[in-house]
């Protein structure tokens, strides 16, 4: 038997391995597409005259100031959502425990427009900052809403939409009474990639990483909390601690990924779900393997949202939207 | 719970009053158009009882109105410049998105302390009827719909639009409310003198027959660029002689407005040879992204002839009236001027 489950073990990794060399594939074709690829097209022999320095200036600015920090942005935040999903995913055994709709991303969203509004900040900081704050207040909320007394998967969902629902209405309230608002919640609603802010873009990469540290850290606590508290605590596990850090690399992640990007949904959504059949429920093959997933999901999903409308774009919020939610479809038919 | 008895009751008193409307109207198109007029004093030029055509259904106006609510920009700024008493005007732009605290419109003279101010987005039908008007001018009144046309309709005869929302010319529509207001020739002295101010701009200006332009609202990462007449901002444009861009006109594809075309912020360099390029903003931080994109802040036109157009300009120049030409000409004509003589 020990033989059979080790065989069992052996193949789940060779299928892994080989899953996880050609995401990386994938992963650098697209990045490869994402430079090249847009409203106006850029020839790889183009790509090789600017790399060998002879672009010429307009070009040099199209690639390297345009599509280079876009491709990274959609490569952070399509792995900081991946592991905030495939986080929430694990730790409350919920197939549709995801930033987006427990209202994680707007919460950090809402938390951007309230700081740019009532209180004037504009600088790279001040933006992460609020939308870290905004992601952890509604994780926590949520959390708490959803984690008392008996876990309950369907109590987490409906708490994570109530929240969603109180974040728009307060929303509304918001926009009625400071039209201003209104402006700055226009820009904040649909996630996009198009000329993100760089400084942005730097500000939140310790984040990210310590969001990425902090989720490989939490993978074996969580795998141990799906056994039942005392058994967690058996095997040496704090239920508490692995529930409250899961809650703080949340927000972390997806509070930076807001920031850079505004709320994009689905994709923490997707790639658990994706990835499964490839890494067992091991949460943190998981992460692992979505990190590419992740990342090549939303690559894909901007790359459309240049193209489909071509000469103009549409936000990426939009395209992962429309991916995503047949994805919710096919969960719910599965459980059904 | 009304009885058999009553709703019967109130369906022959309906009847009654369909027929008399139907009545009226036949007599106003029957009068003859010049009898009563000849009788007033010499401001009055229209004859009453006037029925005006609606997308929703006719209208009577039985006497010169002498209260007049207002729910679009160019029916308060027509109503206004053709003397009228208005008791109720939509708030301006401006004002609405709370970019400032003025009211009223910049080309519109100061309207009576005591005017209520609508919110166009949203008309409150009760604070419409609180202003007692004896007409509702609605010709421009974007947010007018069937349903809101008939609670409209219980309070004074609403002029909308005959056909659909911007289906009609400035001309059309300023004899259509010079004809509500019993003021059909100052109505069309108001067009002479619009006229007159296109005319004298193309004498003044040259590079205008002929020359090139854009006019575009930057959003994030795309500029809605509106280039065919479809648009009645490109209309007035091409009535100045300009043309847009071929280069951008010619892109094709889906526009998020009527006549528009979406361009993404990296097909800025198409954007260098107009003549003119205009642009609206939603907000100063869109205003700010499209200013410090890489792309966009590198082209030429950009410290050439790039013309940022403010919030009231471009609202007037979403449905361009009359009454407002002569002082979007002036706004404009900075711009205008940078345009190279062919």
């Amino acid at each position: 038997m020990t033989v059979a489950l080790r065989e069992a073990r052996r193949t789940s990794a060779s299928r892994l391995l080989g899953a996880q060399a050609l995401a990386a594939i994938v992963l650098l074709a697209l990045c490869l597409a994402s430079l090249l690829i847009g409203s106006r097209t850029v020839s790889p022999a183009a790509l090789v005259e600017a790399l060998a320095g002879r672009g010429g200036d307009d070009l040099n600015t199209l690639l390297w100031e345009v599509r280079l920090p876009r491709t990274i942005a959609a490569l952070l935040v399509g792995a900081a959502l991946a592991w905030a999903g495939t986080l929430m995913h694990g730790m409350t055994r919920n197939p549709l425990a995801d930033p987006g709709l427990l209202g994680v991303s707007s919460g950090a969203a809402f938390a951007v427009t309230i700081a740019m509004t009532w209180f004037g900040v504009r600088s790279a900081t001040g933006i992460a900052g609020s939308a870290v704050a905004g992601a952890a207040i509604v994780t926590a909320a949520v959390l708490a809403l959803g984690l008392r007394g008996a876990a309950s998967g369907t109590k987490l969902v409906l708490a994570g939409v109530a929240f969603s629902m109180t974040v728009s209405g307060v929303q509304s309230a918001v926009t009625l009474l400071n039209p201003r608002a209104l402006d700055a919640m226009r820009a904040w609603s649909a996630g996009s990639l198009a000329s993100p802010n760089t400084s942005v873009l730097w500000e939140t990469l310790p984040l990210i990483a310590f969001g990425g540290i902090l989720a490989f850290a939490l993978a074996r606590p969580i795998d141990a909390l799906a056994l039942g508290d005392d058994t967690a605590r058996g095997l040496g596990s704090h239920p508490f601690f692995a529930r409250a850090g899961t809650g703080v690399a949340a927000a972390c992640l997806v509070g930076a990924a807001t920031a850079i990007a505004g709320p994009i949904g689905f994709i923490g959504l997707m790639v658990p779900h994706f990835i499964r059949p490839f890494t067992g429920p091991s949460t943190g093959r998981m992460i692992l393997f979505g990190t590419p997933v992740g990342a090549a999901l939303l690559l894909t999903a901007d790359i459309l949202a240049r193209t489909v409308l071509w000469p103009g774009e549409l936000p990426v919020g939009v395209i992962a939207a429309a991916l995503g939610a047949p994805v919710i479809l096919i969960v719910l038919r599965r459980r059904a | 719970m009304p009885s058999p008895i009553r709703r019967a009751t109130f369906a022959g008193l309906a009847a009654l009053a369909a027929g008399a409307l139907l009545l009226t109207g036949c007599s106003s198109s029957a009068a003859p158009a010049g009898d009563s007029q000849s009788a007033e004093s010499g401001a009055a030029s229209g004859a009453f009882p006037v029925t005006i055509h609606n997308a929703y259904g006719d209208a009577t106006i039985d006497a010169q109105p002498e209260r007049v609510a207002a729910l679009g920009y160019a029916d308060v700024a027509l109503a206004s410049a053709l003397g009228a008493h208005v008791v109720a005007a939509p708030e301006s732009f401006t004002s609405v998105a709370g970019a400032g605290d003025e009211k009223n419109l910049p080309y519109i003279d100061p309207l009576p302390e005591d005017t209520t101010w609508l919110n166009p987005m949203s008309i409150n039908v009760e604070q419409v009827a609180a202003a007692k008007p004896d007409v509702i001018l609605a010709t421009a009144g974007f947010t007018l719909d069937e349903a809101l046309y008939a609670q409209l309709s219980d309070i004074a005869p609403v002029v909308a639009y005959e056909t659909a929302l911007y289906g009609s010319t400035s001309e059309e529509s300023a004899l259509r409310i010079g004809d509500a207001l019993g003021k059909t020739e100052d109505a069309e002295r108001l067009i002479t003198e619009a006229d007159a101010a296109v005319a004298a701009i193309k004498q003044d200006l040259p590079g205008l027959e002929g020359g090139t332009f854009l006019y575009g609202q930057a959003r994030d990462g795309v500029v809605v660029m509106l280039v065919d007449e479809a648009n009645v901002t490109a209309k007035f444009m091409q009535q100045l002689g300009l043309v847009a861009l071929p280069a951008v006109a010619d892109l094709g594809g889906q526009g998020s407005v009527p006549g528009a075309i979406d361009v993404s912020f990296e097909q800025a360099p198409l954007f260098n040879d107009a003549g003119v390029m205009f642009m609206t903003f939603q907000s100063d931080a869109l205003q700010e992204k499209f200013e410090r994109d890489p792309i966009v802040s590198k082209q030429p036109i950009m410290s050439e002839r790039y013309v940022p157009v403010g919030l009231e300009a471009a609202t007037a120049l979403q449905d361009p009236n009359i009454a407002s030409v002569p002082w979007l000409l002036e706004q404009l004509r900075p711009g205008l001027e940078l345009i190279p003589a062919k």
